[in-house]
């Protein structure tokens, strides 16, 4: 469902990726590490159109590149933030809410009809508020929130746009151990039939409980890619990771 | 053509002036990103100042110099650390709000000490005019033009020879970083900021003594040519503040000539707007500004 | 009664509410206009030339001097969009004055009666005489002024309440992640600040009737850093908010003469110390919260 053919991506004199080609299948949790700098979230920007790139990237028979990010959304390819972003001057439920924008269903009327035409949504929203377990936090602003409650934040206002394919880059980022258990947990749960996800991140039992294929990044070029267990005994990989990041 | 020639000697001799008010205002802003719609009214101030000195004690050019520096400095320190230094560092556009309501403290401030409409100001060299052939130009334009030529090779040398300007340029790129790296932003950017302030006080005693009075409306009229002309350069670049003062100069001169005093400002105005909606760098900040703005929108 | 004196600082406050609306409006989608009152001035004109030179009811003048200046609003918006923070404030500067030196020059003048009427450059427009001719008392205009403004207030409070309310805070805050959230940024920043021009522009309709006489010089620049300054100290967490800077300024300041020749001192120094302490202003986004939380939970314990 989604086809990354010699993806390219350049700052300036610098190539942060160059010639990345990489498949995902309807349905998969695909995970993709690499060390720092090595071009995993300047992949998600440029599939979100973010960055503008060079190459062929088809995502159900639509050719994203060079797309704007507001259209790339709307075809159901939905991403969440390594560096959190929330509206921290929204609240919790409003965020979630705020985030159907530009859903097929959504007509004009409903921009300008009030809270009315909105509250299916807003029960949508609530529901799944809840079941990223910010229940009791709907209604606090979100900027109030502690980081880990954040980023599942972020996962609930992604979910909310039913995504055909979820980018979620290191979702267990910043949090204790405690917390990256739960958030696994949560990933796992939120999983369903047709949705294909993408997961960037550094930690091993993140990746090694979700993931059914995992893909290495390294200095912007996939070096491996396979059965998730296999991929990290691969000597290559191992080298691209020793010194530079540990990982359990 | 002789008409031409002698509008952009004419423009030359203002652009000047706009000259030096730019660069002022560029070297603020290149340290902080920010901009101080204050600093016109800040030269006022101390055009004020050397004026008083001037009526009180009919002081000598030298010392209402001095006088005018000063106070131009002490002004542009008050507006750094109310509208600069006490606004977090990423609300670049609250420190520009901030700076043009201080203007009307200045300028409010100013007039209840001097509530004449004008007042007069020593002049220097103010009817000497140097000939070339049929052209002509007030010395003390040339004057201006010396030191602002001047100015800019002090700032360059200031800003990419000395320490002080290291700690600049490291506060300028990421203030975060030049903190860690013992640099005292604070005491830098005020530093900065006084710098800028006697610039632009040596600039404002300058252009009064070419005209030899001073209005209150002084303020409003450095800020905005100085601002045009650094915009039109480049926002902090300071040969791009020297360039961009001469172009306006030579603009407006050409479209006073050609087409009236009322059409003259109106140019003036459509050529920022120009500028600012096709090339937001000016002349010379256009890839300084694309890098930045890359950089603005990493995620 | 009100005393003629209210009633001026009355519908003032009125007028410039109109002013400090709209540039909280382009505040909220996060950007600083120092320039709204640009679409005060043209509607001002262009009221004034459809009621006193073409002879048009007073209430369709108001609509085609708001929708002109709707227009302009739409004119200044789309070259512009390209461009953020101090780089869109310094260009809606150049935008203003560009439209003050303009109607510097602007002459149309046409016999009506037997008289030349018109805006005659820097002389400016005279005889704008619609309040005298229909015998209207500034106490009844104070009231079309306050009706028009709870109009205005209104509309905008709904469109706060909406989802397209929720979108302009969104492209405020954050506007890559408001794109990453399926918003149209260009659209909504155009429509905000086509809008925001049409609100400007019933205040500077309104303000031409009452005072039957404008000027360009009028609407220089510290008309619109007041209009903007009012927003800012208010807050921006609602449309109260510049109506609060209005009353602050206006309603405290000028008319309790307390302050006379020192007004500008008080509110510079004031907004200056705002910025500092509450960057949103007093009634922003966290306040307004709280007191919403406040006033359910006592409904909910009623």
């Amino acid at each position: 469902m989604l086809a990354i053919e010699g993806l390219t991506v350049r700052f300036g004199g610098l190539t942060a990726l160059e010639d990345v080609s990489l498949h995902a299948a309807e349905g998969e949790v695909l995970g993709l590490i690499g060390p720092n700098g090595s071009g995993k979230t300047t992949l998600i920007n440029a599939l979100t159109g973010i960055y503008p790139a060079t190459g062929r990237v088809r995502f159900r028979e639509v050719d994203l590149l060079g797309l704007p990010p507001e259209r790339i959304v709307r075809l159901g390819l939905v991403r969440t933030f390594q560096n959190l972003r929330v509206f921290r001057r929204m609240t919790v439920l409003d965020n979630v809410l705020a985030a159907q924008n530009g859903m097929p269903d959504m007509r004009f009327a409903d921009l300008v009809g009030g809270r009315r035409r909105d509250a299916e949504r807003r029960e949508r929203a609530r529901g799944l508020v809840e079941r990223v377990g910010l229940g009791g936090d709907a209604d606090r602003l979100a900027g109030e929130l502690p980081l880990a409650s954040q980023r599942r934040l972020e996962l609930a206002r992604a979910l909310v746009r039913d995504p055909a394919l979820l980018l979620l880059d290191e979702p267990s980022g910043g949090m204790t151990p405690a917390e990256t258990r739960g958030m696994t947990e949560l990933i796992a749960a939120l999983a369903c039939p047709g949705r294909t996800v993408i997961v960037v991140e550094h930690k091993m039992a993140l990746i090694t409980g979700l993931c059914t294929r995992l893909a290495v990044l390294n200095f912007g070029r996939p070096i491996a890619i396979g059965e998730p267990a296999e991929v990290l005994r691969r000597p290559e990989v191992v080298e691209a990771y020793l010194g530079t990041e540990s990982y359990r | 053509m002789a008409d031409f020639l002698q509008n952009c000697l004419d423009g030359i001799a203002t652009g000047a002036a706009y000259a030096l008010l730019a660069l002022g205002f560029t070297l603020i802003f290149g340290v902080l990103r920010r901009l101080n719609l204050s600093y016109g009214p800040s030269i006022m101030a101390g055009v004020f100042a050397g004026t008083a000195l001037y009526m009180a004690f009919d002081a000598g050019l030298a010392e209402i110099a001095v006088a005018t520096v000063i106070g131009a400095v002490v002004v542009g320190a008050y507006i750094e650390r109310l509208c600069f230094w006490a606004i977090r560092k990423d609300m670049a556009v609250a420190s520009m709000v901030s700076s043009f309501v201080i203007w009307m403290q200045i300028e409010e401030g100013v007039t209840l000490l001097f509530p004449d409409r004008t007042y007069a100001f020593p002049g220097i060299l103010a009817d000497a005019v140097v000939e070339f052939g049929p052209f002509f130009l007030r010395a003390s334009s040339l004057a201006m033009l010396a030191i602002a030529a001047l100015a800019v090779l002090g700032l360059l040398g200031l800003i990419y020879r000395t320490h002080f300007g290291l700690a600049v340029r490291a506060v300028s790129e990421n203030p975060q970083a030049a903190r860690v790296a013992g640099v005292n932003t604070g005491l830098v950017t005020l530093l900065a900021f006084a710098c800028a302030s006697a610039l632009g006080g040596l600039a404002g005693f300058l252009i009064a003594a070419g005209d030899q009075q001073i209005t209150p409306l002084f303020g409003l009229w450095a800020t905005f040519k100085g601002l045009i002309a650094m915009m039109l350069g480049g926002m902090g670049s300071i040969p791009g503040a020297v360039l961009g003062g001469l172009l306006l100069g030579v603009v407006e001169a050409n479209a006073l000539w050609y087409l009236g005093v009322e059409t003259r400002d109106l140019v003036a105005y459509m050529l920022l707007f120009a500028v600012l909606t096709f090339r937001p760098g000016g002349l010379m900040g256009q890839a300084a500004l694309m890098a930045r703005r890359a950089a603005e929108s990493r995620v | 009664m009100l005393d003629d004196h209210l009633i001026g600082v009355l519908s003032n406050m009125g007028m410039i509410s109109f002013i400090a609306l709209s540039a909280y409006l382009v505040l909220v989608v996060g950007e600083i206009s120092f320039g709204q009152q640009a679409f005060f001035a043209i509607s001002a004109y262009a009221s004034g030339i459809a009621s006193a030179m073409w002879g048009w009811p007073f209430l369709g003048a108001v609509l085609w001097g708001a929708a002109i200046a709707g227009l302009a609003g739409l004119l200044l918006a789309i070259p512009t969009l390209r461009i953020r923070g101090l780089y869109f404030a310094i260009a809606t500067l150049a935008f203003a004055e560009m439209v003050r030196l303009a109607l510097e020059i602007f002459t149309y003048r046409v016999e009506v009666d037997g008289e030349l009427v018109g805006p005659d450059g820097s002389e400016g427009f005279r005889d704008i005489r619609y309040i005298y001719e229909a015998d209207i008392s500034a106490g009844a205009f104070l009231l079309v002024i306050l009706a028009l403004l709870a109009v205005t207030l209104g509309a905008i409070l709904w469109i706060e309440r909406t989802r397209l309310g929720a979108v302009m805070r969104m492209v405020g805050e954050d506007p890559v992640l408001a794109r990453l959230q399926g918003v149209n940024v260009n659209l909504t920043k155009i429509a905000t600040v086509a809008a925001a021009g049409l609100i400007a522009g019933i205040g500077g309709a309104l303000y031409a009737h009452l005072n039957t006489y404008v000027e360009p010089k009028i609407f220089n620049v510290m008309l619109g850093v007041h209009g903007l300054a009012y927003g800012l100290i208010g807050g921006l967490g609602t449309a109260f908010g510049p109506l609060l800077g209005v009353a602050l300024d206006i309603g405290v300041l000028e008319s309790t003469r307390a302050f006379s020749g020192y007004r500008m001192i008080v509110f510079g120094g004031l907004v200056a110390v705002l910025l500092i302490v509450r960057p949103r202003g007093l009634l922003d986004e966290a306040a307004v919260y709280r007191i919403r939380r406040f006033l359910l939970r006592k409904d909910a314990g009623d």
